[in-house]
């Protein structure tokens, strides 16, 4: 296994354990625990809910993170038609 | 305008739909690959609005309201399961999507069995795909009857066929393709009516968000965090098993898995993980909404709350803008989800069933015109159910239904990453798990004292298959020779 391979293999392994641990903070016993309270609002919001949408931000960028860094499934080629032709749609 | 704004609106948009819907199919080759699969030739836009108005319903947009209403915060779950739901689908999306194209796959059924090397697996996975889609058939034709009926004062049965002849129509002539762009004009439209109403109607009534929710906290405090209100509490247990649940099994509802063998590239369908989150950002006004209508005297806690909310008076009532605007919204996403289980329904009876797992004999064209046949006759049926659905409980059907997809997850990831997972094992897992899901659904309906003996926890029904089927499927897989390594080598990417 070549290096980038093994580098590849390892942050794959990482990012698994990154959501299985963001999994456990959206519910028991860490969701009740921290997120689930009115205060502080953001914005308005209650906390309960502003702490859900954190962790949606925050595997958002995580996910992007991963994306732009091609560590998953590596040797993937970029067989995407030329740049120009939609961009990231959303 | 007036009376007749809401009307036009939605004939408009029915019109509309169908138009797209058949000039996307008439750039169809014909045969049955493309139209499962639109020759796997959806670029970034296309996908993206697949992706997120296939999994937004008019559940999500009826329920949400209706849930906060009902429950208080317990409807945050669905945001904290789509937070981490749909980041297995970045893992093994893009693999799937090789293998697919490089094999030939269109079905999920169709990789997992070719896996396992088994006829048996496809034909499992195929059968109790449509057993799980016909509760969420019913839901969506519910919401456009719910709709039908307070636009035009129609029976809601007469309603959801008209929708649905619209739907099924430009299902069979425009196949994958036509659900494709008809699904663009659906997600787009929902996005922006959702945003826009959900930040106005807040500012109208209550003079903002945060207005509104200091009166929350000051009327009703116990609507914004667990357990909820007194009346229908969530224990923070139930609450995290829910969200558990819908993650593992997510990833796995087929019309989801399907659409990786859509895209027009691996990387393409790990993007349009990475955005989907976009779309679930399109929940939080639906809470707002939900919140709006709580501090209202008189509000209905079923799934009329919206509609409800959008037809008072000082919203412009049933003739102004806003009411028209969410029924064109609730029909949006009715049909953008009902077009998907209509053809993937369509597809995964002839593909997985007929063809992959009977071993019937049918060409591209044969095959074409059986899942047009199919899809004609799962409206057919969605609508039969519909009519006597005041005696069939669509919750029950609902606990049947999200037993399924998880069952589906020991197989697809042992398939895809286990080498050692043979066949049997395949076989004997999905079985196995299918087989505890369908006798404590039974035993749940016949025979309450013995499922509560069965089930003393009271867990998940589909969590005690999958528990089944992963001991199964590992047990067998060890204790059994793998297959050949030519075989598996089939399902590596270098």
């Amino acid at each position: 296994m070549s290096a980038e391979a093994r580098r590849a293999r390892r942050w794959t392994r990482l990012a698994v354990v990154y959501f299985v641990v963001v999994t456990a903070f959206l519910v028991w016993p860490l969701y009740p625990a921290l997120g689930n309270t009115i205060a502080p609002r953001v914005l308005g919001l209650p906390f309960s809910l502003v702490y859900v949408l954190g962790v949606i931000v925050l595997n958002t960028a995580v996910l992007f993170g991963l994306y732009r860094a091609r560590v998953i499934d590596a040797g993937e080629v970029e067989d995407d038609p030329p740049a120009g032709e939609g961009g990231a749609g959303g | 305008m007036g009376e007749l704004l809401a009307p036009a609106v939605v004939f408009g948009y029915l019109g509309v739909a169908a138009v797209i819907g058949i000039l996307a199919g008439r750039r169809s080759a014909g045969g049955a690959t493309d139209f499962v699969a639109g020759e796997r030739a959806f670029g970034p836009l296309v996908m993206y609005f697949v992706m997120g108005a296939t999994v937004f319903s008019a559940y999500a947009l009826l329920g949400t309201p209706q849930r906060v209403i009902a429950k208080g915060s317990d409807a945050f779950y669905i945001l904290a399961y789509g937070a981490v739901g749909f980041a297995p689908l970045f893992f093994f999306g893009a693999r799937v999507r090789r293998i697919g194209a490089r094999e030939g796959f269109v079905t999920q059924a169709e990789l997992i069995g070719a896996r396992f090397g088994s006829r048996r697996v496809t034909a499992l996975m195929g059968a109790a795909t449509l057993v799980a889609f016909l509760p969420y058939m019913v839901i969506q034709l519910k919401g456009a009857g719910i709709v039908m009926e307070a636009v035009m004062g129609w029976p809601p049965l007469v309603g959801a066929a008209v929708v649905y002849a619209v739907v099924t129509g430009y299902v069979i002539v425009g196949g994958m393709r036509g659900v494709g762009w008809t699904n663009v004009v659906q997600g787009a439209a929902m996005l922006v009516v959702v945003w826009v109403l959900g930040l106005t109607i807040p500012e109208r009534l209550f003079g903002g968000v945060e207005a509104m929710f200091d009166r929350v906290v000051a009327e009703r405090p116990e609507w914004l965090v667990l357990p909820g209100p007194a009346s229908a509490p969530t224990t923070p247990f139930q609450y995290s098993s829910e969200v558990l649940v819908s993650i593992l099994g997510f990833s796995m509802w087929p019309q989801v898995f399907m659409k990786c063998f859509t895209a027009r590239s691996a990387r393409l369908v790990q993007l349009t993980a990475v955005v989907y989150p976009t779309f679930l950002l399109f929940l939080v006004p639906l809470l707002l909404l939900g919140y709006a209508a709580l501090l209202l005297p008189g509000a209905p806690t079923d799934e009329n709350v919206l509609l409800w909310l959008v037809s008072r008076p000082e919203l412009g009532g049933a003739e102004g803008l806003t009411f028209a605007f969410v029924s064109f919204a609730i029909l949006a996403a009715s049909m953008s989800t009902g077009d998907a289980l209509l053809h993937g329904g369509g597809s995964i009876l002839v593909r997985d069933v007929l063809v992959g797992g009977l071993g019937w004999d049918l060409d591209e064209r044969a095959q074409t015109r059986w899942m047009r046949g199919t899809i004609l006759a799962l409206g057919v049926i969605g609508l039969a159910l519909l009519a006597v659905a005041d005696r069939i409980s669509v919750v029950d059907l609902l606990l049947l239904a999200y037993a399924i997809p998880i069952q589906f997850l020991p197989p697809v990831l042992a398939g895809l990453y286990w080498r050692r997972a043979n066949r049997r094992a395949g076989e004997w897992g999905l079985g196995l798990g299918l087989a505890a899901v369908v006798v404590l659904f039974a035993a749940s309906l016949a025979a309450p004292g013995l499922y509560a003996a069965l089930n003393p926890l009271g867990l998940q029904i589909g969590v005690i298959g999958v528990v089944i089927n992963t001991a199964a499927i590992v047990l067998l897989s060890l204790l059994t020779p793998p297959m050949a390594r030519s075989h598996l080598d089939r399902f590596e990417v270098p």
